[in-house]
């Protein structure tokens, strides 16, 4: 009875042994295909990234995120929001810079990331295993079950159109159309206002990066300046049917006079403002300013 | 599915009658425990307002035996967590339950456990409440137990917060006493234990950039060795390639050796061990970091400090790349000489040493430890260029007399900031001092006296804590007065002095200890085997109660 035992365990333990090591041979990286990135009329992906400029882990998922639009191009649209004690200034040295904004702290109050250990990130506002930060490590899989894993046709199209002139001030008009009749419930808009290309030093250890010292002239892309219609946006509709067609139209909007015209950009999502997928984002578009 | 599992053990424990600690031959026994603290904003500190104002870590557990029988589960309760636990945890529920069952030959257990394959190199699960730290498995584990041979057959998910972490965990492990196989051996003075293990994640790949391997194997093999007062210990472990997030999503494999010789006699005791880790750091999740899901356990080789300052900097292990070195010797001087003293003197020297492990850049075109690559080539012998840490202490204990005892430590570190704190910071190099008395002035009180230093010129500066403890019975109370001098120099950022002032009183009662404390709380870093949260500094009443039963 025992040698019986004894001889299952063996077979067992050798089935497993030889089936469980999944040894990756050749090429690490799965081929990139941009094809079909180019139409407009394609579903797009929100990424809202948890950072700050005294996080030194912060530079990698950067990285990250620019290995994604190397593959997926304006599919994914990328909003940075500065927070934590992370991005606290440091007073008397380089790091004074105050990158927070009172909307992205309403944003990173409500999901955690003002509190959380840094880098993290949510993709289109969904829960990842009861959570909706992620880690960087998750960004890629996430942002491919959206883009990859659903269809390519968008459920919604939205169009972002700015107008700038000079001074300080734009405005900006946002076309939703609905491509499929969407399920009864209430769907916000949110329009937010990013910058990109702003110069200023960031904590980095990774060694992949300036080997592994800090960066003075780092380039923080995507930066959340302020939300156009408050931080949760505003609802535009209760209903919507197959073709029916939304507008929204912000004038007057405010540029603060330290942001460059030239590096901004609008970005607009649409989401579920109740039920059972509340929060999540349907799909985002991003036009540059300028 | 869960609460139904829950429910089954409440149904049981209620059927069996909760009247009493011995129920139709069964026992239940438990333990409690609940910390309060109240904060206070502080800006000298740089203690924050938190909008609760109070959180409470507690939890509550209950085991019940009934012949080869066990039932347990723990309730927990964050409301919010304590400053420096993971937001993560905040809520309540069953973290923990299973069913047990012990037989002669065959133990079984499903829901919650917890297990360790040898020194835990590629297979640990464990809780430690005060790191606010459970990777426990929830699934099946099975033990056969024969005379010679012990075999632990597991599968399951690894608790993540109030959640199970996505990978798929299954392990195998047997434990050999070659003792009790060769009926030659079985009274001899030499005792030889052999194991191996090995250890398979699965988790699925979805990533749009990378080809990762879903199922990753990692196995390990050891022994143990025991002739008279000596003991040997030796394992060794590798992991095949395994891109997550801790090692930048390299292929690499990853190996690991541990080794460990001790002398042990009244009076005399010495140990020596040392170990190598390269790129070991295993999880559940490949994308995660910290705390989270981690499936094998490298521990610092550095001693754990009981004295506050001199665990102020204490080092947190390494396992993606760690070279270290640890030797300790516990000497007791005679007794009845003029170098021992009436009573005799001990003296304990122990040194640690870590240092990073050699990498080579596979070929030119290549970063060491680039994404998507082999990552770099690592000579087995050789150091790497970098110190994480070290720490030199040498402490002697003498009674004095009937009535007094006094203890003297010094402790020489080095600590890499960079390394244990994630931040590039000036490296710290500091010495500590300690004096420590203790007076027994009459039956059943006593009084504890300490003065630490630490002296520093990186990180905060220099460091004095000066602490008095009176006991009595059950009872003590005990003031703390920690002062950091602050540091002004130039191209260091400034610090300003801080007082930190805590008194606290207790009282035990059988199994029962209760304490209250206020006071201020510097910022620091707790660490339990080399694992470590950071603790933001803190102003207020603490209060802890716990009982075991």
């Amino acid at each position: 009875m025992k040698n019986i035992f004894i001889i299952i365990i063996a077979i067992v333990s050798v089935a497993i042994f030889s089936v469980s090591c999944d040894k990756i041979e050749g090429s690490y990286t799965e081929e990139i295909s941009t094809e079909g990135n180019e139409s407009d009329t394609i579903r797009k992906v929100l990424l809202e990234d948890y950072t700050g400029h005294t996080c030194p882990n912060c530079p990698l998922a950067h990285t990250v995120i620019d290995d994604l639009h190397d593959r997926y191009g304006d599919r994914m649209v990328t909003v940075a929001i500065h927070t934590g004690t992370f991005a606290d200034p440091l007073m008397g040295g380089e790091y004074g810079a105050y990158y927070k904004s009172a909307d992205g702290e309403v944003l990173s109050t409500f999901f955690g990331g003002n509190s959380a250990p840094l880098p993290r990130g949510i993709v289109n506002r969904a829960k990842v295993n009861g959570d909706f930060l992620i880690e960087k490590g998750e960004f890629a899989t996430e942002v491919s079950k959206v883009l990859d894993g659903k269809d390519n046709w968008p459920d919604l199209y939205l169009e972002v159109k700015p107008t700038y002139t000079d001074g300080n001030t734009f405005d900006v008009e946002v076309k939703i159309t609905a491509m499929i009749d969407m399920p009864a419930g209430k769907y916000n808009l949110s329009v937010l206002i990013t910058e990109s290309d702003i110069v200023s030093p960031q904590y980095n250890t990774d060694l992949s990066i300036n080997n592994g010292q800090n960066i003075l002239d780092y380039h923080h892309n995507y930066m959340l300046r302020a939300a156009v219609n408050s931080p949760w946006g505003e609802e535009f509709a209760v209903s919507i049917t197959k073709g029916e067609t939304f507008t929204k139209t912000y004038t007057s909007v405010p540029l603060d006079a330290n942001w460059v015209a030239d590096n901004i950009s609008i970005v607009a999502f649409a989401y579920y403002a109740d039920g059972a997928q509340e929060k999540e984002v349907i799909q985002a578009e991003t036009e540059h300013l300028k | 599915m869960r609460k139904n599992i829950f429910l089954s053990i409440i149904v049981v424990l209620i059927t069996l009658g909760a009247n009493g600690q011995v129920l139709n031959g069964g026992e239940v026994h438990g333990s409690f425990q609940t910390d309060v603290q109240y904060y206070n904003k502080d800006t000298t500190i740089g203690a924050d307002e938190i909008p609760e104002k109070m959180a409470i870590n507690s939890f509550f557990e209950l085991r019940y035996t009934n012949k080869k029988f066990e039932a347990g589960m723990r309730y927990e309760l964050y409301m919010p967590e304590m400053q420096g636990y993971d937001p993560r945890w905040q809520g309540n529920g069953f973290g923990n339950r299973y069913f047990k069952y012990n037989g002669d030959d065959v133990e079984v257990t499903v829901g919650n456990f917890y297990e360790q394959f040898g020194s835990g190199m590629i297979l640990r699960s464990y809780q430690e409440w005060n790191l606010g730290f459970d990777n426990a498995l929830d699934g099946v584990r099975v033990k056969y137990k024969m005379k010679a041979l012990t075999l632990t057959g597991l599968v399951g998910k690894q608790r993540y917060y109030w959640d199970v972490g996505p990978g798929l965990v299954r392990g195998i492990d047997g434990q050999l006493s070659v003792n009790d196989l060769i009926g030659k051996m079985a009274s001899s003075k030499t005792r030889l234990f052999i194991g191996g293990s090995f250890v398979s994640r699965y988790q699925v790949d979805e990533d749009p950039i990378y080809i990762l391997p879903e199922n990753v194997g990692s196995y390990a093999g050891r022994m143990e060795l025991f002739h008279g007062n000596y003991n040997f210990k030796f394992e060794i472990g590798e992991k095949i390639n395994d891109p997550n997030s801790s090692n930048n999503n390299i292929y690499k494999n990853g190996n690991a050796v541990m080794a460990e010789f001790g002398y042990s006699k009244k009076g005399i005791g010495f140990t020596i061990q040392a170990e190598r880790v390269d790129n070991m750091d295993s999880r559940s999740n490949r994308a995660s970091t910290g705390f989270d899901l981690p499936i094998g356990y490298i521990p610092a080789m550095t001693r754990q400090h009981a004295y506050s300052l001199a665990a102020m900097y204490p080092y947190a292990s390494q396992a993606n790349g760690q070279m270290g070195l640890q030797a300790s010797l516990y000497y007791k001087l005679k007794k009845k000489t003029w170098y021992g003293g009436k009573y005799g003197t001990t003296i304990d020297l122990n040194y640690s040493v870590s240092y990073s492990i050699d990498k080579q850049a596979l070929n030119d075109s290549t970063l060491i430890g680039e994404s998507g690559t082999l990552g770099y080539e690592s000579d087995l012998v050789k150091l790497g260029d970098e110190k994480y840490y070290h720490d030199f202490n040498i402490k002697f204990s003498r009674k004095l007399n009937k009535k007094w005892t006094a203890s003297f430590m010094y402790m020489n570190l080095f600590y890499n900031m960079l390394v244990n704190e994630g931040h590039n910071a000036p490296n710290v190099f500091a010495d500590v001092y300690v004096v420590d008395l203790w007076w027994k002035f009459k039956p059943y009180n006593s009084l504890h006296m300490e003065a630490q230093m630490l002296t520093t010129k990186q990180d905060e500066g220099n460091w004095s804590s000066t602490m008095v403890e009176y006991n009595r019975k059950g009872f003590f109370v005990a003031g703390i007065l920690l002062y950091n001098y602050g540091i002004d120099i130039q191209g260091h950022e400034k610090v300003d002095p801080a007082l930190y002032p805590s008194l606290t009183a207790g009282y035990t009662h059988k199994s029962t200890r209760v304490s209250l404390g206020y006071g201020k709380q510097r910022e620091g870093i707790v660490c339990v085997g080399g694992v470590c949260r950071a603790v933001p500094a803190s102003n207020g009443i603490t209060f802890t109660i716990n009982s075991s039963f």
